[in-house]
């Protein structure tokens, strides 16, 4: 089994004046980093853009001598990248800006998708009771569905989270969703109006 | 199903910054140094 130098390591090695480090640890996290960029920018220039004023800042900071060892290296340095992707959005203001002419109007064919008053009571009772049946599942499905529903995560998240494959997460939301029916079914409840 | 689940990850979301970016990174590290001249803190970048 290869050993892997821990980041702290590294970044000390790289304070220290060993350039190398530097490089080991661009390349252990330039996936995971910009990959998340990309997430939001889906851009690939633009993300990488961002990445390399991400690690500017990284190798400002830990040459200035203002890195402070209680953190953790990779959530630092997304977190330096998250504020970069709000600048670049803030000075962007992707905002699409139309203007209407005579012949056309905008407001023609864009509708407001907000949901009525009526609808909204609806849609939260719904939601209320939905939470009373997620209540009625085994743990371990009700676990993975809360996981993916509410908390949004993929399923490799949950998988990592859980301590099961993919496999086993993707079986138990299954089950969870086909257990779901059936006591949806078994007490006559209707969810949608 | 694990697989179609990884390949859709893959198409959606990998990304790696290229070869280029990485070696501008360190040449640019190379090049910054941080000079202290009586507690103050001076940036040079040398070409």
């Amino acid at each position: 089994m290869e050993l892997q130098i821990e980041d702290s390591v590294l970044v000390k090695q790289y304070i220290s004046g060993d350039e190398k480090s530097l490089e080991v640890l661009i390349n252990r996290y330039n996936q995971r980093i910009s990959s998340f960029i990309y997430s939001k920018v889906l851009d690939k220039d633009v993300a990488e853009d961002i990445f390399q004023d991400t690690f500017i800042k990284v190798i400002k900071t830990l040459k200035r001598g203002s890195y402070s060892e209680e953190g953790k290296f990779l959530p630092w340095v997304m977190r330096i990248a998250h504020n970069l992707i709000i600048d670049y959005f803030r000075k962007n203001k992707r905002m699409p800006k139309f203007e209407g002419s005579e012949d056309f109007n905008i407001f023609s064919v864009i509708k407001d998708d907000k949901l009525n008053a009526e609808k909204q009571i609806i849609k939260d009772q719904i939601d209320r009771d939905l939470t009373y049946l997620i209540e009625e599942l085994p743990e371990d499905q009700k676990e993975v569905l809360i996981m993916r529903i509410y908390k949004d995560m993929s399923f490799k998240e949950i998988s990592e989270n859980t301590g099961v494959s993919i496999n086993t997460a993707l079986g138990r939301m299954r089950y969870a969703l086909i257990n779901l029916r059936k006591i949806v079914d078994r007490h006559n409840i209707v969810l949608t109006n | 199903m694990e697989n179609i689940y990884s390949e859709e990850q893959k198409i959606t979301r990998s990304f790696k910054s290229s070869r280029k970016t990485i070696d501008f990174l360190l040449s640019y590290s190379q090049s910054f140094t941080v000079v202290d001249c009586d507690n103050h803190k001076f940036e040079v970048t040398l070409n």
